[in-house]
């Protein structure tokens, strides 16, 4: 059998891209985007400067090495903000295509607000976060109107789906990188996500173990997907949550932010702001400890920490990415197939020379608004570990490929053995030795002439004592290891399957159905809750500032009582309560009776001593 | 498909320690309110000196107490017998009862129109309530019996396994 060559093997296993009902943006060349740009440079303190313009660049022109000076951003830009009369047009075309129901399977429905599903503190942290948008650099609001008018322009001419990728050989595995280009990520005008900005790349990777003979077999998949990293991006290929479309793994793509996730539903994240950062781990810090002190009790061993009961922390602000797959479906055996793939293997000088940003600088410090960079670099223009290291960058790099691990074992078994053998032969010296010393120790008891040489020898006595205890200890372990390492080479070698998820320490879920139901009050009550507890606080300082701070208590109690009720958290808001109120009560009396509790503790204790020490004689005679 | 199983019934399940401890301290308090309830208003003698500014009552002061004694019994008696009973709902019917006794202890004690401050009768009988209430608050917060009522916690941990 020939070995395949790497396009064979990348259009082998393709992905297959399910997208949500409503999204505009698909996977698409770089080539087309590139020539509806411009180049820009952004130096320190100066203003923006437009290196190329609009019509003249090319992906040629873009690899052209530019020398800047240090903190300067080379940037794309894809759009010009439209001016009134192209904006009122396409609100008219797009007004007129819902009136003639042409829109209707590709229009977005949101479902329950994401206010909805998350607590009172994440909704005013969320109208916090709207406020910053203010001050912070952002994508104009008509951008993202303006790049689906040019997106579909671009695809109305031509219709092209297409990816990059290349395979990567690595510490024996070999990576099937695929990348996605998409001109915008609209998630925030479009689908009251987080950020929105010009261009996004987005990455899904396949581990296969490959044999001599060329044969290969997929093992694990990782999708790129927000805040996660490391071992909790894989799925084994037999995972249930990865769903599959022969060999080619199917890809659930969040509406307007193009996250990749395993399973279809919707997903809720959170945004952690930078200043509360502090505040976010002192309160789990706290949720843990107060949880351990009183005993709180969780039937699944697996979920320890208190944080696996509330998901959310209280100090983030909540957003929902919709995945649903119920959209376009571009890959095999879909509606809509892919283009003949671009092959970043040799690395096209695009990707290599231009490290710039893909899309706008919009200069937010938080960067969510900026455009990325390519497929190789980060916004800083530093190689992407996902590049360099595909393997590490999923938590593969402490593991090898299923055909080299019973091997690989035999060979550890072999060492260990080794090792053990040549402690034998040191055990038995030091023990020769050791009983050497004793005789010698016991000889020189009770000759006070020989009281120093006694002294020294003792002391050589204890530490080889100590010494020849430690090398057994090592020995006992490396024996327990041999054992363990034989039967999971018999596990594996008899078709065995280690946990499949083992290594899963944060998995992203989509939103329960229970979660889903909460129905329409509830979303009422989250749309509401806070401009009425700003407008109650306001009326309470007009008509009744005596009891301002009184009120502001009792309405915050009020409002968080119906918040538990909606949320099913009523039970442990009371019994929080209840724990809250006590330790109050405890401090009040400690206060009050100081004295006689530290008499009563003493007196507790002698009367307890008292009675099992007697206990002890009664039952000795 | 949910994971969930019913509640263990009295005959499965070995009755803790701490729980039996519980009940009876639940059925001891709901007897004090009991007897504060016909102390109040069967002798007709107002517990304390009190007077309520704020509000225009039509009960009498001794009335309004020995009502509010008397509600605070009914629950209680109704979270003992639950625990009597290993019911679904007895943990935060225990936990509902330690919160309102510790309100009402707490607000007594720093209200600015009662004086509980001191060593007299009325404010060690308030002492006592409160010290009552933090053992129980303990209990109900022991693994043994948090275990035994599968509570709120427990199942909603559970419920999350589908």
């Amino acid at each position: 059998m020939s070995r395949p060559t790497d396009r064979e093997l990348l259009r082998r296993f393709e992905p297959v891209l399910r997208f949500t009902q409503g999204e505009r943006f698909f996977p698409m060349d770089v080539d087309r985007y590139v020539r509806e740009c411009s180049l820009w440079v952004h130096r320190p303190d100066r203003l923006p400067q437009c290196l190329v313009p609009e019509g003249e660049l090319t992906l040629e022109r873009l690899a052209e090495p530019r020398v800047e000076v240090f903190d300067a951003v080379q940037y794309l830009r894809f759009i010009e903000p439209l001016n009134i009369p192209e904006l009122a047009a396409y609100e008219v075309e797009r007004l007129r295509r819902d009136l003639a129901g042409e829109r209707k399977s590709q229009k977005f429905y949101a479902g329950m607000g994401r206010l909805a599903r998350v607590g009172y503190l994440s909704r005013f942290l969320d109208a916090l976060f709207s406020l910053t948008l203010l001050a912070r650099g952002r994508v104009p609001g008509d951008t993202a109107t303006a790049a689906r008018i040019a997106y579909r322009r671009l695809q109305e001419s031509q219709p092209r789906y297409q990816y990059y990728a290349r395979v990567a050989r690595q510490d024996h595995w070999c990576v099937l990188q695929y990348y996605f280009f998409y001109a915008f990520n609209d998630w925030r005008s479009g689908f009251s996500g987080v950020n929105d900005h010009e261009a996004d790349w987005e990455m899904v990777l396949l581990y296969l173990s490959e044999r001599e003979s060329g044969a290969v077999r997929p093992e694990w998949v990782a999708y790129a997907s927000h805040d996660y990293a490391g071992d909790d991006l894989r799925r084994h290929w037999s995972d249930p949550e990865l769903e599959r479309e022969g060999e080619h793994p199917i890809v659930y793509v969040g509406a307007g932010s193009h996250a990749s996730y395993f399973s279809k539903g919707e997903y809720l994240g959170e945004l952690e702001l930078p200043f509360l950062k502090p505040f976010t781990r002192l309160n789990k810090v706290l949720r843990v400890r107060l949880g351990r002190a009183l005993q709180e009790v969780y039937e699944d061993e697996a979920r320890p920490d208190l944080e696996s009961l509330d998901p959310l922390s209280l100090l983030r602000v909540p957003f929902v990415d919709y995945a649903r797959g119920d959209g376009l479906s571009i890959g095999p055996r879909a509606a809509l197939p892919w283009e003949e793939p671009g092959l970043l293997d040799p690395i096209p000088d695009w990707a290599l020379h231009y490290r710039g940003l893909w899309g706008l600088y919009a200069r937010d410090p938080i960067a969510g608004e900026n455009a990325p960079a390519g497929p190789l670099y980060e916004r800083n223009g530093t190689l992407r570990r996902a590049w360099y290291d595909p393997v590490g960058w999923a938590g593969l790099d402490k593991m090898l490929p299923a055909p080299l691990l019973v091997p690989r074992i035999q060979e550890q078994r072999a060492t260990l053995h080794e090792v053990q053998v040549a402690r034998a032969a040191v055990i038995a010296d030091k023990q020769t030795q050791l009983v050497g010393l004793g005789m010698q120790i016991e000889a020189l008891r009770g000759k006070s002439h020989l009281k120093a040489e006694y002294v020294k020898r003792s002391g050589e006595l204890t530490a080889l004592s100590e010494e020849l205890s430690a090398l057994r200890a090592a020995d006992a372990t490396d024996a327990t290891v041999a054992s363990t390492l034989e039967q999971y080479a018999k596990r594996l070698a008899a078709g065995g399957r280690w946990p499949r998820r083992a290594h899963i320490r944060r998995a992203h879920h989509p939103i329960s159905e229970a979660d889903l139901r909460m129905g329409r009050v509830a979303e009422l009550w989250a749309a509401l809750s806070i401009g009425i507890t700003l407008l109650a606080f306001v009326g309470l300082l007009v008509f009744a500032r005596q009891h301002a701070l009184l009120g502001l208590g009792a309405l915050l109690f009020l409002f968080i009582f119906i918040e538990a009720g909606f949320r099913r958290w009523l039970e442990r808001l009371i019994g929080s309560l209840a724990g809250a109120l006590a330790i109050v009560a405890v401090l009040v009396l400690l206060f009050e009776f100081f004295w006689e509790v530290v008499v009563l503790s003493v007196l507790a204790a002698g009367v307890y001593l008292l009675f099992q020490n007697v206990q002890e004689m009664l039952d000795r005679h | 498909m949910t994971l969930s199983t019913p509640l263990r019934t009295d005959a499965q399940v070995q009755r803790p320690w701490a729980l039996i401890v519980l009940t009876m301290l639940l059925f001891v308090q709901a007897a004090g309110f009991v007897g504060l309830a016909l102390w109040s208003a069967g002798l007709n003698l107002p517990l304390w000196e009190l007077s309520l500014p704020y509000f225009d009552l039509a009960w009498p002061e001794h009335q309004l107490w020995s009502r509010l004694a008397m509600g605070l019994a009914g629950l209680t008696l109704l979270a003992a017998v639950s625990l009597l009973l290993l019911r679904r709902r007895a943990w935060v019917l225990g936990c509902l009862v330690q919160c309102a006794t510790l309100a009402l202890g707490l607000g007594l004690r720093f209200s600015s129109v009662y004086d509980f401050s001191g060593r007299t009768l009325h404010s060690v009988g308030l002492y006592v309530m409160l010290g009552f209430s933090v053992v129980q608050v303990i209990y109900l917060h022991t693994r043994d019996v948090q275990a035994a009522l599968a509570s709120a916690a427990y199942r909603r941990a559970r419920e999350g396994r589908t």
